[in-house]
């Protein structure tokens, strides 16, 4: 016996450890194994809770959409609509008979507001008390008599008919993914379209071969009739969505809104008409009310969005077929609701194309159909003849916006300010968006700090305008250009050697002092120019231009 | 590192003993505390063959306290085998889990007398052990062999060592 127990012992000892053949060592050893296979199952277990995915977060409060009702009824055909403005103008425009706009003054109370429709025999089917915009029903052929007895109420801001809009197609490419107008703030992340999905598809190409993207469509399928039609009401909504989707999803995120929508004149057919050769009078003032309508119902859904909100959102809208004059629609806009002023100038950039090809369809679409060539004097509208927009009016408003986004990328301003300097760089120089941004960009690189500053810009927009005017064919293909003095006198040569080829020089001194001119190349291809002495120390930056091709050679210089 | 050294030790100890000739003898009424690894224990015995123990054990973050039923098969002997079986309580900690359980065990065995009051003893078992996490409710069961080595001091003995 003694034998085993030695036996025993002695594999203990050899083993010297808590096991021998498979043992454990006393009662605790035995369950320290288990232990350890228990804490196994404990880890996997609390691993697989950490995989779950976590509770959502409630949805944030819409702030803009409280309480809001998107109407989603059927709507009856478009119609003309007639009835007397806050100027007792009386006015007739196509909208949908029986539908009426109402905006009320911020001072109102919902409660007023309701009851004030409701006292008029109207019935609200849509409505964003937030903004104090509803939608009202009202029997159809009395439409005039509501708008006039709201009008009259000092609470209201304005009522109008529910203006039709048009998208019309000029492309057919293939379907585009959408989702049905929203009730709910929209999370949008990026430029956005209210547009449909087929001429929605051609506005966000339009907007790609301009050098920015558009992505997202919010979009109108839902609702269009079958001549494409829908009511300006809807964009107030869409808009209001987006707004309120910032708000919740991305504070301080900069928002595009790019609308493409029309509004014009249309014959008996429902035809486009050339309001400049082919129109009445009174297709012509229909049409200017409907323009200037829809337009007001656009800017209000704008103007009455919160401060911090609206100061992140840039509108670019299509100026509409048939050669409306929207200056003139603007000025009557301007005239009437001097409050939208700000909004136009901050928010909104109205363009349209010179379109004069009798393109696709001849007859709905005749020869300056989508052109708005004879509106371009507006300060808040923009005229471009990007071949990228050639498709019409519609594809200009991408177009812009996409020359728009790139000149705030490049040079960091709040939309706001980019809205108003890009604006007036166009508008003083006559320069196309495109040459605008090229104008920002060589003002960026001549400037010694490399910043924007509007007056260098439009020191070079003004350049760039003078030389397309003046130089030789082929002075936007110099290849390059460089310094032979620099100093006082500073001279400089582009290749190849040409002729009255605009060559700018910028000189920007560390003291702040600026200066530039523009000279044409003599016969060796060179420019000399003179720069006044700076104090000892200072050092200034030397760039020259040539300046249709945008080569340019860059120095610096310390007195 | 430490644990290994505790049992060569404790190992060694027993070896040295073993090589020490005395004969054991146990009675009714005898009493004995030992230490046990890793704790410690009180035996009484109710009949010539039969004795009770309740036993404690500490090791890192587990605990038990149980009681064992011993049958010697033979009372004078230097070395006694029995048989018996065991119940306990535990309390435990892991890494991830921290709870409580019980245990139950059969062994057989020898409890060897190097003195009239002194003895070794060596017993093995299969265990029946089951705990339960008390956070998550997970539990864990299952058998295992056990080896226990025990020292024990007897006070009082009626029965006498034997010398060879």
């Amino acid at each position: 016996m003694r034998k085993i127990t030695f036996t025993i012992i002695a594999l203990m000892c050899c083993a010297g450890t808590t096991y021998a053949g498979g043992f454990s060592f006393g009662m605790t050893g035995a369950i320290k194994k288990r232990v350890e296979k228990l804490d196994e199952k404990v880890r996997e277990k609390k691993a697989q809770n950490n995989q779950q995915p976590p509770e959502e977060e409630p949805p944030k409060q819409t702030v803009l959409l409280r309480d809001a009702i998107n109407y989603t009824g059927s709507y009856p055909t478009p119609g003309s609509v007639s009835y007397t403005d806050k100027n007792n103008q009386p006015l007739t425009v196509d909208a949908y008979p029986g539908h009426v706009q109402v905006f009320f003054s911020s001072t109102t109370s919902t409660t007023d507001a309701e009851t004030a429709i409701t006292n008029n025999k109207g019935k609200i089917i849509g409505k964003i008390p937030a903004t104090r915009f509803y939608l009202v029903q009202v029997t159809v052929g009395t439409e005039g008599a509501f708008i006039t007895s709201m009008n009259q109420d000092s609470g209201v801001s304005l009522a109008l008919p529910n203006i039709v809009l048009t998208l019309d197609d000029v492309f057919i490419v293939g379907d585009f993914i959408y989702e049905d107008l929203p009730t709910v703030p929209l999370n949008i992340t990026g430029p956005v379209a209210i547009d449909n999905s087929s001429h929605g598809t051609i506005v966000v190409q339009s907007a790609e071969s301009n050098g920015a993207a558009i992505t997202n469509i919010v979009s109108l399928d839902a609702i269009l009739d079958d001549k494409k039609q829908f009511s300006v009401e809807k964009i107030v909504v869409a808009i209001t969505a987006i707004a309120d989707g910032i708000s919740i999803y991305n504070p301080g995120q900069p928002i595009y809104i790019n609308l493409s929508n029309g509004s014009g004149a249309k014959n008996a057919e429902g035809n486009w008409v050339d309001v400049t050769t082919k129109a009445t009078q009174e297709e012509k003032d229909q049409a200017l009310r409907n323009w200037a309508g829809a337009m007001y119902a656009k800017l209000e859904a704008v103007r009455r969005l919160p401060d911090n909100i609206r100061s992140q959102i840039v509108i670019t809208q299509s100026a509409g077929n048939c050669n409306m004059d929207v200056t003139a629609a603007l000025t009557y806009l301007r005239n009437t609701y001097p409050e939208l002023a700000d909004v136009l100038k901050n928010n909104f950039f109205i363009t349209g194309t010179n379109l004069t090809a009798t393109n696709y369809d001849a007859i709905r679409y005749p020869t300056g159909a989508f052109s708005n060539y004879i509106t371009g004097t507006d300060k808040d509208f923009i005229y471009i003849d990007n071949s990228e927009a050639a498709g019409g009016t519609s594809y200009a408003a991408p177009a812009l916006f996409a020359y728009l986004k790139q000149f705030v990328d490049l040079t960091g301003l709040t939309l706001a300010q980019a809205t108003q300097d890009f604006k007036q760089i166009m508008h003083d120089t006559g320069l196309s968006p495109q040459n605008a941004l090229f104008a920002a960009q060589l003002a960026m690189n001549t400037n010694a700090n490399g910043q924007y500053k509007l007056s260098e810009t439009l020191d070079k927009a003004q350049a760039i305008s003078q030389a397309d005017t003046n130089d030789p064919p082929g002075a936007e293909n110099i290849t390059g250009i460089s310094f032979i003095l620099k100093g006082a006198t500073t001279s400089a040569v582009i290749s190849p050697v040409m002729q009255s080829v605009s060559v700018q020089y910028t000189v920007s001194g560390t003291d702040g002092y600026y200066d530039s001119g523009t000279q044409q190349t003599n016969a060796s291809g060179q420019v000399s120019f003179s720069i006044p002495a700076g104090a000892s120390g200072v050092t200034d930056t030397i760039s020259v231009i040539a300046v249709l091709s945008g080569k340019y050679a860059r120095t610096t210089y310390t007195w | 590192m430490k644990k290994r050294t505790v049992h060569s030790l404790v190992s060694l100890s027993v070896l040295i003993l073993l090589t020490l000739p005395v004969y054991g003898n146990v009675v009714t009424g005898d009493f004995a505390i030992g230490l046990n690894y890793p704790g410690f224990g009180a035996r009484y015995f109710f009949s010539n063959t039969s004795s009770i123990e309740g036993k404690g054990q500490f090791d890192d973050d587990i605990s038990l306290m149980g009681l064992r039923w011993y049958y010697y098969f033979n009372k004078k002997s230097n070395v006694l085998f029995f048989a018996g079986i065991e119940g306990d309580l535990i309390t435990f900690k892991g890494e991830d889990s921290k709870g409580s359980g019980s245990a139950g065990e059969l062994f057989i065995g020898g409890e060897y007398f190097f003195d009239n009051n002194l003895s070794i003893q060596l017993d093995f078992g299969p265990a029946y052990i089951s705990l339960k996490d008390k956070d998550t409710s997970l539990t864990e069961t299952g058998v295992e062999l056990v080896v226990n080595v025990g020292i024990n001091f007897y006070f009082g003995k009626k029965g006498n060592a034997l010398k060879k």
